[in-house]
């Protein structure tokens, strides 16, 4: 099964989780910008969190399904982030729906309503080659993806075998996190370099609300609203950035760097925006408002630990017999549990990867539908 | 224990940290920077420091980005400090690169103009000394280098140029780089070089690495067509010597 691309939308890139290893050459990190909805995407297409998916922005690509003869049985395509008025053969598609895709399916986008970024992930995910370890688009360097580039009308998307999956495998329920389309205040950490006459600079950033400046990209977004004043004293040296670190540049006008910016900068860095909340910015629109808001460490801390938590649930009544113990590593398809109905014994699999936090069912206790059993630190 | 390599460590956000190893661009203590990043580099490599995803070493810091959720920053210090400890890392041997550059960039004359010097001198100046690579970034392969003559010095350009060619030479303030990418710039271009410094199929990826010396020396534009083309080709005719 392949897309193929009849209208290209703006700037629709492949992404996964990015190419992480090579920040010492300059290769950045790239991968979805909105990490969060590009995780929930992949979840219920049944792809790890981290597969290739499509990031979409404000314009959807129209696309076709098209057979090719190998792996055209039907496969479940899931949307999540922005809402673009994507459509399914014609009908509204909105984030969070999953469909079935088989040839002859159109997918096709209309103005964005809600967000910046959506993304499309398909079982098996979009199969492309793999350049230092991901399949991410690198715009700026022309590698990952599909040529380095953003797609154009013709273009043909290969789907990657969806991987073996026992016949009976039955997965745990997972949670629909909430949206954050529409976060107009980001919280953000004192940054290094608000030392001496920068912390008045610092005030003034945290105290303005700010609009989105139109040359915002993926490398960052370019606030517009009163400068910031003394924060370039014009002899820093440049050193490495933070994803999330707000320079002030030397009109002062702060910039926020997003997973494709450049590893190394030497603008000052006032702010740096937490882990949980660089996913609002991918969501951020020319024109739209932003605030900074500074919060302490251990604020950052618990709102990236709510957000990489997941609360498994059971798919049905049984008797609960866990197999793993609070710690353990686990991939999605892995055993968690066995779940006995009736006398009879079936295989509960995790659908998400990463750390299992602690089991919330009790051995040889009943579950219902529904219920929480464990709970899961999802990987980064 | 042997005092640490580097002067402070910041916190940078809640997924980051900055080890400042001194405030001035000088050989020694980015040899420390280094130092510092290749054991830090090895411990990921070998799955001693699980939820620390990148390290980018650059004049006089490291900024090392990892999952809070996974490692602590003070975990992350006590496992350098302890490899540190334990094996002093030999400063790997600097190679020096020789490295053809077309002069006919589009500030050359400017930059005469500025210096008070004639092109040619401006040229003589560039060519005549080896550049220690400081560190690679901002774009893949970029080498920033120094330290320029105090005679050669410009500050930045007001407006940065939206598209700088590919391959270009350039200098602001007391660095030399090389543009790998077609990108954005604010610096003075002198001229081009035909060599490709970032090809992501290639092992390694980048021709150099920090620590290493540029040498640069004049072609014209014949042979900067040839070697281009030998480049474009897939050719590596790029040579290092000890």
């Amino acid at each position: 099964m392949r897309l193929r691309v009849t209208a290209p939308g703006l700037a629709t890139t492949v992404q996964d989780r990015g190419r992480l290893g090579y920040e010492h050459l300059g290769v950045m990190v790239n991968g979805a910008l909105d990490t969060r909805a590009a995780a929930w995407a992949n979840r219920q297409a049944g792809n790890r969190d981290g597969a290739a998916v499509l990031e979409m922005t404000l314009l959807a690509p129209t696309l076709e399904v098209l057979g090719d003869g190998a792996n055209d049985a039907p496969r479940a395509a899931a949307l999540a982030g922005a809402d673009l008025s994507c459509t399914f053969n014609g009908q509204p598609w909105l984030p969070g729906e999953v469909h079935l895709l088989h040839p002859g399916d159109r997918i096709g986008g209309g103005s964005a309503r809600r967000g910046v970024r959506a993304y499309l992930a398909v079982t098996g995910g979009v199969d492309v080659p793999m350049v230092m370890g991901s399949r991410a688009t690198d715009l700026l360097a022309g590698i990952g993806g599909l040529e380095g580039r953003a797609l154009r009308v013709g273009d043909s998307l290969a789907l990657a075998a969806p991987a073996a999956e026992p016949a009976d495998a039955e997965y745990a329920r997972f949670e629909v996190p909430s949206t954050l389309l529409e976060r107009e205040v980001v919280r953000a950490l004192t940054g290094h370099r608000a030392e001496g006459a920068a912390s008045s600079g610092l005030r003034r950033l945290v105290e303005t609300w700010y609009r989105v400046d139109h040359r915002s990209d993926r490398v960052g977004l370019r606030l517009r609203g009163p400068r910031v004043p003394a924060a370039v004293r014009g002899d820093e040296i440049s050193e490495g950035m933070a994803i999330g670190a707000v320079e002030i540049t030397s009109s002062g006008e702060p910039l926020l760097l997003l997973r494709s910016r450049g590893s190394i900068g030497g603008y000052p860095t006032l702010a740096v925006v937490i882990s949980a909340d660089l996913p609002a910015l991918a969501q951020r629109k020319p024109g739209d408002r932003l605030r900074l808001r500074l919060v302490e460490e251990r604020e950052a801390l618990e709102a990236w630990r709510a957000q990489r938590s997941v609360t498994l649930r059971s798919p049905r009544w049984a008797v609960w017999h866990g197999v793993l113990a609070p710690g353990t590593r686990v991939e999605r398809g892995d055993a968690i549990a066995e779940l006995e109905v009736m006398g009879e014994h079936r295989t509960l699999r995790t659908p998400i990867g990463g750390r299992l936090v602690r089991m919330l069912a009790e051995n040889g206790a009943d579950v219902h539908e529904a219920a929480p059993v464990c709970e899961i630190l999802a990987d980064e | 224990m042997e005092e640490e390599p580097w002067q402070r460590v910041l916190p940078v956000g809640d997924a980051a940290l900055l080890l400042e190893f001194g405030d001035r661009v000088e050989t020694a203590v980015n040899e420390r920077v280094h130092r510092v990043a290749r054991a830090a580099q090895q411990l990921i490599e070998r799955g001693e420091l699980p939820g620390v995803w990148g390290a980018i070493p650059s004049y006089t810091t490291l900024l090392i980005e990892f999952d809070p959720l996974t490692i602590a920053r003070r975990e992350i210090i006590a496992r350098l400090s302890l490899r540190l400890a334990a094996r002093q890392e030999e400063a790997s041997p600097s190679r020096r690169f020789l490295v053809p550059v077309w002069y006919a960039g589009e500030d050359l004359e400017g930059v005469a103009e500025r210096t008070g010097l004639s092109t040619d001198r401006v040229v003589e100046l560039h060519t005549s000394r080896d550049f220690r690579i400081f560190t690679i970034g901002f774009t893949p392969g970029q080498p920033l280098c120094g330290v320029l003559p105090e005679e050669l010095r410009v500050p930045r350009r007001g407006a940065p140029r939206a598209a700088v060619p590919l391959g270009s030479v350039a200098i602001a303030g007391q660095q030399v780089t090389i543009y790998p990418t077609a990108s954005p710039g604010g610096w003075h271009l002198l001229g081009r070089t035909p060599v490709i410094p970032f090809r992501a199929a290639r092992r390694p990826p980048v021709v150099w690495s920090s620590g290493d010396l540029l040498r640069f020396y004049a072609i014209d534009r014949a042979r900067f067509e040839e070697l281009a083309a030998a480049s474009a080709a897939g050719e590596e005719w790029l040579c290092a010597s000890a």
